[in-house]
């Protein structure tokens, strides 16, 4: 029978096969690329450099003589100059406020002027965390504790968030990036988990609700004061949706999927313009 | 053309039913199959001596009003000997006929000169149950839906799937019904197999150019199939094994009088039967067709239907651990995952002949699609001194619902003026995307909610239609048609006219120059994962940013019936869309408030092209050619920088054929080819340094490459086994390769991007090659 079983599966089963195609005569407009995932509590930097041809291996290169313009809604502007040792854009002046309206137009030489717009996320309502120690043993019997992110959501609107948990080292006196497992079914079912470590959700389920997330932390990681730091950002959804392309991108495509393209929101170039609100709090 | 108008030719109708002469000279009855005594769809009466002829409905009924005098019929359809009668006609004379069938290997010289020239409907094409089942397909399954991908305009998507993209529409825009319903789910196997079990076939209509007012609801193209009523005579059936399913089907009267029929079918995979569907770890897929169809015959004016068909596709896994750690703890772990996906329809229909003159099809029924991904992760800890554990369990679903009241009525005015009128109610809820979350852990509450719901939503679509059919005399026929179209959804409503124009001028030397002229209006949408038909598509309807779609079609066509049976036709086309949708690349939370409105967006769009079709139904050799030129773009302001850009399954040129030879009395052989132009898909113009700091692919431009040309070749043969004496069946075995040549015909692009060197591109390929084979017995 396992002889027929797999006689049927060799006949019947679909092999993919694959064949080199020719891309030489694929030709893309060079273009500019503006990159800005801006806060409303850092230093606004801005990233522009050109697009690469498909066949080329060149670094990239990034544009020095660019006119970068923020608008905000009354029409103020802001140039931003060329900062050689970051590559970017500053102003050191400079600050996004959470709620408001901002544009980005960048004119570089031999481009076509490229812009974008945007509005800054109001700021997260956020709760005291709560950090409990010893309620559970881990696999090798050693004491774990809980770790309580409290939202207060806005209800009627679509939000998105981004939660950063650190941890504090008394030795070298800085925090770490702690990478909990959550214990919160749909936070874990929904969540985009980022290289950094971070939480990346939206408020599908709890829309208009407080909303408590459970984080369980390791033996061993709280043993000074500080203890942990809980850095909740409310995300607009540009950033929200760059994110979630940037997994898709990383995923790739299905049996049956099509390019997943990174999400754009520059207008005659790529890149993204999106922003986030910052809220801190320390657990000590 | 408004409703007033439509309005005033049903009371019309209704004063002349109540108070019209009903002497008026014609004639009217059924056409039915003289072996089995089942009705005869799409059979032809012909009056010869002026050129006028009308068609026989759903349920074999025809009517059709001559001159007074003495007339030459002829009755005729695919299949069947055509009958030749002299009748003198005076007043509204009933004439039924009954329709002797064919041997399969025998030539019809005489149906296709009368279909080809006698038809009002260009880009109509109505293969018979033999032609779908000779023509075996992927894993030797025959499949009506691919047997239709054969024709010229008829693009197949993917390849390997039963998908359907008709003279540059899209998917969602062809209107599948099977016996007058809607299916919207896409099949079996991921949409390998289509709904429709082709043992239990009656009839199929396929409309890829202008269909009349009486379809409406979408769009596109019209694949309107009817399953068998059954035999009235004696009992029939057939079982047909092959590598993946059975498929038992029977047919036959359900009372002595044979008044009351039935017909039923059952398709089901075999492998899984053979696979645990319990036990620590296992995985099992399964896909049922349970089709059922009782029609009474109540008396000669009124008969009764009623109609069941459930198809499902279940994929189920399971993983079940119990171990023990190093401190002695007694760890249990267990997942379940699975994918479901159904079709149910389930309908009553009432035929009423209501005088001479007057018939009418009234219809009750339900159509639902459901997709459920069912998952449930679990695990606990139990020491001396504690226990701990967790359970997560979640569905995905969605679905779709209609609920569907018909009329069809048909009246004959006067001597060569018909008339069809009648109208369709439609409630459509939706759920485009919910899920349910429960979780339950030690020391915390559970939690059960269902998320999702706000996407719920409940619309109507009403429409009322009218077709007007006058035979002008002269060999010259049209049907001057209009529906009023409505879609109430979110809070708006939308009333659309449709007018519907068919003409056909018989030309000397029996030739046929036919025109048409169509706008259809659509107010559901499909949001499709990827540029294909799949299980977990989702629909929704009209309104927020999304816009009713609306197809204006203007054909032409010439018609010409060769010798030996050989039918040849030439078309051409021209369409314009408006709110015809493509995916924006961009994903979203399908649990947002109308998150659909982000991943798609529509535009316009226009196809045109010219076919070229030679179709031989039945002979000893039988089979079609197709030649196609075509070309259809979009323009959607949201994607390729607004510029224009090919669809994705555009085809510049296509040619098709498909042919059954009978070798001798035993051994049949099918042929069937493909070459076209490959697909239009999207590959990268450059690369760019994302925000993350990462090299990504440029991805903006849309559909900016054309695959390498597509081929392929099909060969298989089909042997009778010698009959043993005293056993009342046939029992056949055949073998057929899909792809014989092993070509690798890319349909997907994968894109290598290696740190430092230049990006490469790969064509992804499947079905290279795949032999198969199936047993079947007839009786």
């Amino acid at each position: 029978m396992k002889k027929l079983l797999f006689l049927i599966g060799v006949v019947v089963g679909i092999s993919a096969c694959e064949t080199k195609l020719d891309l030489s005569e694929i030709s893309g407009r060079n273009r500019l690329v503006v990159n800005a995932l801006i806060n409303d509590q850092d230093k606004i930097e801005i990233q522009v450099s050109k697009t690469i041809p498909l066949g080329s291996t060149a670094a990239v290169e990034f544009v020095n003589n660019a006119v970068v313009t923020v608008s905000d809604e009354n029409g103020n502007s802001v140039g931003f100059s060329y900062n050689v040792g970051t590559d970017k854009y500053e102003n050191s002046v400079f600050r996004a406020g959470a709620g408001k309206y901002y544009s980005v137009s960048v004119k570089a030489p031999g481009f076509d002027e490229v812009y974008a717009d945007m509005v800054m996320p109001g700021k997260a309502i956020s709760v005291p965390s709560t950090w409990k120690d010893s309620t559970d043993l881990d696999s090798s019997g050693y004491p774990t504790g809980i770790l309580t992110v409290n939202l207060n959501d806005k209800s009627g609107e679509a939000n998105y968030y981004r939660v950063s948990l650190f941890y504090y080292d008394d030795i070298t006196a800085i925090w770490n990036t702690l990478a909990p497992i959550t214990r919160d079914a749909a936070i874990e079912n929904e969540a985009i988990v980022s290289e950094d470590g971070s939480w990346v959700f939206s408020d599908k389920t709890f829309n208009g609700q407080q909303k408590s997330i459970s984080f369980i932390t390791p033996f061993g990681y709280a043993q000074g004061t500080p203890k942990y730091l809980v850095v909740t950002e409310s995300l607009n959804e540009p950033y929200f949706q760059y994110f979630q392309s940037i997994e898709n991108y990383k995923a790739g495509a299905g049996v049956f999927g099509e390019a997943t393209p990174v999400f754009s929101n520059i207008r005659n170039g790529v890149g993204i313009w999106a922003g986030s609100s910052i809220s801190r709090d320390t657990i000590r | 053309m408004n409703l007033r108008w439509v309005l005033a030719m049903m009371c019309l109708c209704f004063f002349q039913t109540l108070f019209g002469q009903q002497n008026v000279p014609g004639i009217y009855g059924w056409i039915e199959d003289k072996e089995t005594g089942e009705r005869i769809e799409n059979a032809l009466a012909i009056d010869s001596s002026d050129l006028q002829y009308t068609y026989s409905n759903r349920d074999g009924y025809y009517n059709m009003g001559v001159g007074s005098g003495k007339h030459v019929l002829i009755f005729s359809a695919a299949g069947y000997q055509a009958i030749r009668m002299v009748e003198d006609i005076y007043s509204s004379t009933p004439i039924n006929i009954k329709l002797s069938p064919l041997p399969l290997n025998q030539d019809d010289t005489t149906w296709n000169k009368y279909h080809a020239i006698f038809d009002l409907r260009s880009g109509h094409t109505s293969p018979t149950r033999n032609q779908t089942l000779q023509m075996n397909s992927l894993l030797s399954i025959p499949d009506p839906v691919k047997w239709m991908q054969f024709l010229p305009g008829v693009s197949g998507g993917i390849e390997g799937l039963s998908g359907m993209y008709v003279r540059g529409g899209n998917s969602d825009q062809n209107l599948m019904m099977m016996d007058g319903l809607p299916i919207y789910g896409n099949g079996h196997i991921f949409g390998f197999l289509s709904s429709y079990n082709p043992e239990i076939l009656g009839s199929t209509e396929f409309y890829r150019g202008v269909a009349p007012a009486r379809y409406g609801g979408r769009a596109g193209a019209v694949l309107d199939v009817g399953m068998s009523e059954g035999n009235t005579k004696e009992w029939k059936g057939s079982f047909n094994q092959d590598l993946l399913l059975f498929n038992a089907s029977a047919n036959g009267p359900l009372n002595q009088s044979g008044t009351v029929t039935g017909s039923f079918g059952i398709r089901r995979t075999w492998l899984d039967m053979l696979l645990p569907k319990e036990g620590d770890i296992y995985a099992y897929y399964v896909l049922h067709d349970l089709n059922g169809k009782v029609t009474w015959r109540i008396n000669e004016n009124n008969k009764l239907s009623f109609f069941a068909y459930n198809g499902r596709d279940k994929l189920a896994s399971a993983i079940d651990t119990d171990t023990r750690d190093s401190l002695n703890r007694q760890i249990k772990f267990n997942l379940k995952l699975g994918f479901s996906w159904q079709n149910t329809l389930l309908g009553v229909n009432w035929a009423k002949k209501i005088n001479n003159r007057h018939y009418g099809n009234f219809m009750l029924g339900m159509t639902r699609a459901t997709y459920n991904v069912p998952f449930e992760i679990g695990g606990s800890i139990q020491s001396d001194t504690s226990f701990s554990s967790f359970r997560i369990k979640t569905e995905l679903s969605n679905s779709i619902t209609n609920v569907i009241g018909k009329a069809n009525l048909e009246y004959r005015l006067k001597t060569n003026a018909h008339l069809r009128y009648g109208g369709e109610w439609t409630l459509h809820s939706f759920n485009p995307s919910s899920q349910y979350i429960e979780f339950s852990g030690s020391g915390s509450a559970t939690q059960d909610t269902t998320f999702g719901l706000l996407n719920k939503s409940t619309s109507p679509e009403v429409s009322l239609y009218g077709e007007y059919e006058n035979n002008l005399g002269g060999g010259l026929k049209i049907n001057l048609g209009g529906r009023i179209w409505s879609f109430f959804g979110d809070g708006k409503t939308w009333i659309r006219p449709e007018p519907r124009i068919l003409i056909s001028q018989i030309l000397q030397g029996q030739k046929a120059l036919k025109l048409g002229f169509s706008i259809a209006n659509q107010g559901v949408h499909r949001l499709s994962s990827v540029n294909a038909n799949l299980p977990g598509d989702i629909w929704f309807p009209t309104g927020g940013k999304i816009r009713p779609q609306r197809t204006l079609q203007i054909t032409g066509g010439f018609y010409q019936p060769w010798k030996r049976g050989l039918e040849f036709s030439m078309e051409l086309y021209l369409k314009s869309f408006e709110g015809i949708s493509d995916l924006t690349g961009q994903d979203e939370n399908d649990l947002a408030p109308r998150y659909w409105e982000r991943m798609l967006a529509q535009g316009i769009g226009r196809a045109y092209g010219i076919e070229f079709l030679l179709m031989k139904k039945i002979g000893r050799l039988n089979g079609l050619v197709g030649y196609t030129m075509s070309r259809s773009d979009r323009n959607i302001p949201d994607i390729n920088f607004g510029e224009s850009y090919p669809f994705r399954w555009d085809r510049r040129h296509k040619v098709s054929f498909q042919a059954v030879y009978a070798l001798n009395k035993t051994v049949t052989i099918q042929f069937g080819g493909v070459v076209m132009t490959g697909n239009a898909v999207t590959v990268p113009t450059g690369q760019y340094l994302s925000a993350d700091g990462m090299l990504v692919l440029d991805y903006t431009a849309k559909n900016n490459y054309r695959m390498p040309y597509y081929s392929r070749f099909d060969f298989g043969f089909t042997k009778k086994l010698k009959p043993y004496l005293r056993r009342p069946y046939n029992s056949y075995y055949g073998v057929n390769v899909y792809n014989i040549a092993a070509r690798n015909n890319p349909l997907l692009v994968r894109v290598d991007q290696p740190a430092g060197q230049a990006v490469e591109a790969f064509g992804i390929s499947y079905f290279p090659f795949i032999p198969s084979g199936f047993y079947r017995v007839v009786f």
